[in-house]
């Protein structure tokens, strides 16, 4: 729990230094992208929850919608 | 079943020639592109208009045995997990106005020797099995910093229905540098309580409630991170009623959960792009802890090189150990209480998971810089193994056209 408290924190406290507008070049790339595309991010997370009773839960519920019973 | 597809595949009628009306829509901005003034006017109209549409089909071939199945058991051995799935996924993006954005997700599964999680546990009627479903996100002020967003759709499979929910809200600040997103979603499952030996119980549910937080953060100009929080909290019939698991004296008895279950999920996020060599390294790291006793690490490392301006190849490992159920057991004695939560389920016991893949994206067109609209073709395989003798060949093919 320290620990990612830590990063959170980490992660707040680095948000004073700004990335101007035009030094986002790199960032705005497709493999910088956070969420994978929703057609990759959607099948591996559904292949994902319906085979491991502990998926889910990161940005979608964890369970439910599924006849699988995780 | 088949009434519930034909609704679906009239549904899909209905989307397709809604998409095909924006995909029109289309063609006439490119008419007029030479006019910045009608463009403007038509992005102002609220017309909606398909910017992006890309389709999927993937294959996914399950080799192992479990508990919980009884196809081909012998004795109280565990049954057979086998199939073969064949999954079409067709995503568009629609725009409504400048500031209104749909994304429509209609994924259909074709699932053949079901022995594991189908009806022909308990009978042959039916070797195949289909799912299908729409999944839609419509984001409001897509172009402010303060955004909303609504999640809605359903999901029907036999013998279950399923109906989703929700709503979240996205803020930048400190120049656009961090997002701070939360969000809330409600699913309910309804579906038919049959029971390992054919008999049909009538009508069981459950119900899922969900809540994120999450925050993401430029750190410089070539890193990312993020970190989420989300809580989720299920009641109802959470078992698989026709799951069962062996007894030790001979016959099969019903698995059966408690009827609450709350589940944490913390995850951390960062990507990282190496400018001299054209490289992105991303990684993530995710803790989940619930009320069943499960615990659960999951880590994985993305690398994507640029081969050519428009060639990427991408691979990725991923890991993931969870210590299983509290209740999980390979067998049940013959005076095992009736009332007592037990699964034989070999997706709720503990093992670790090891995945490993990669493909190669090549962008079509001549978009500088790429974007995620940029039209493209992939294609990728992954080989998921588990230590508890489950294995699956994951092969996929993708393609995304921008109109």
């Amino acid at each position: 729990m320290r620990f990612f408290l830590g990063l959170t924190l980490g992660v707040l406290l680095s948000s004073c230094a700004v990335v101007p507008a035009y030094r986002r070049e790199y960032l705005a790339d497709p493999t910088m992208s956070m969420n994978d595309n929703e057609l990759d991010g959607r099948a591996m997370r559904k292949f994902h929850t319906t085979r491991e009773g502990a998926s889910g839960g990161d940005g979608l519920p964890a369970g439910g919608g599924c006849g699988c019973g995780n | 079943m088949g009434t519930e597809l034909r609704k679906l595949a009239h549904l899909a009628v209905i989307v397709a020639v809604l998409l095909g009306a924006g995909a029109y829509a289309g063609e006439d901005s490119v008419a007029d592109a030479q006019d910045a003034g009608a463009r403007e006017a038509q992005a102002s109209s609220g017309t909606p208009h398909l910017d992006f549409m890309s389709f999927r089909f993937s294959t996914y071939l399950q080799r192992g045995r479990g508990y919980q199945s009884q196809d081909s058991i012998v004795g109280t051995g565990p049954g057979s997990e086998a199939v073969q799935i064949y999954q079409p996924i067709i995503m568009a993006r629609i725009s409504q106005g400048p500031s209104v954005r749909h994304t429509i997700l209609m994924p259909i599964d074709i699932v053949s020797a079901a022995s594991a999680d189908a009806l022909d546990a308990i009978g042959h009627a039916s070797r195949e099995n289909e799912a299908g479903g729409l999944d839609v996100t419509t984001t409001f002020n897509a172009d402010r910093p303060t955004r909303y967003n609504l999640h809605y759709g359903f999901h029907l499979e036999e013998p279950f229905k399923s109906g989703f929910i929700g709503f979240g809200v996205a803020h930048e600040f400190a120049e656009r540098n961090a997002t701070l997103s939360s969000s809330i979603e409600f699913i309910y499952d309804g579906f038919d309580d049959l029971q390992y030996f054919g008999d049909d119980n009538g009508w069981k549910q459950r119900v899922t409630s969900n809540v994120n937080i999450a925050l993401s953060q430029l750190l410089s100009p070539t890193t990312i991170m993020s970190v989420a929080y989300g809580m989720t909290t299920q009641s109802g019939t959470l078992e698989t009623t026709y799951n069962s698991l062996p007894v030790e004296t001979g016959g099969r008895m019903s698995e059966r959960f408690p009827s609450d279950r709350l589940r944490h999920a913390f995850t951390a996020r960062l990507a990282q792009m190496i400018p001299g060599t054209r490289t992105t390294l991303r990684g993530s790291y995710r803790f989940y802890a619930d009320t069943f006793g499960l615990m659960a690490h999951t880590a994985d490392v993305q690398l994507y090189q640029y081969l050519a301006h428009n060639v990427v190849l991408r691979g990725t490992y991923r890991f993931h150990h969870q210590s299983g159920v509290d209740f999980f057991r390979t067998s049940v004695s013959n005076d095992f209480g009736l009332d007592l939560p037990r699964t034989g389920d070999s997706d709720l016991a503990r093992f670790d998971a090891h995945e490993v893949g990669g493909g190669l994206r090549i962008y079509l067109g001549n978009d500088y810089p790429l974007t995620d609209t940029s039209r493209f073709i992939d294609a990728m395989y992954f080989r998921y193994a588990r230590s508890n003798g489950m294995n699956i060949d994951i092969g996929t093919i993708g393609y995304g056209q921008t109109f």
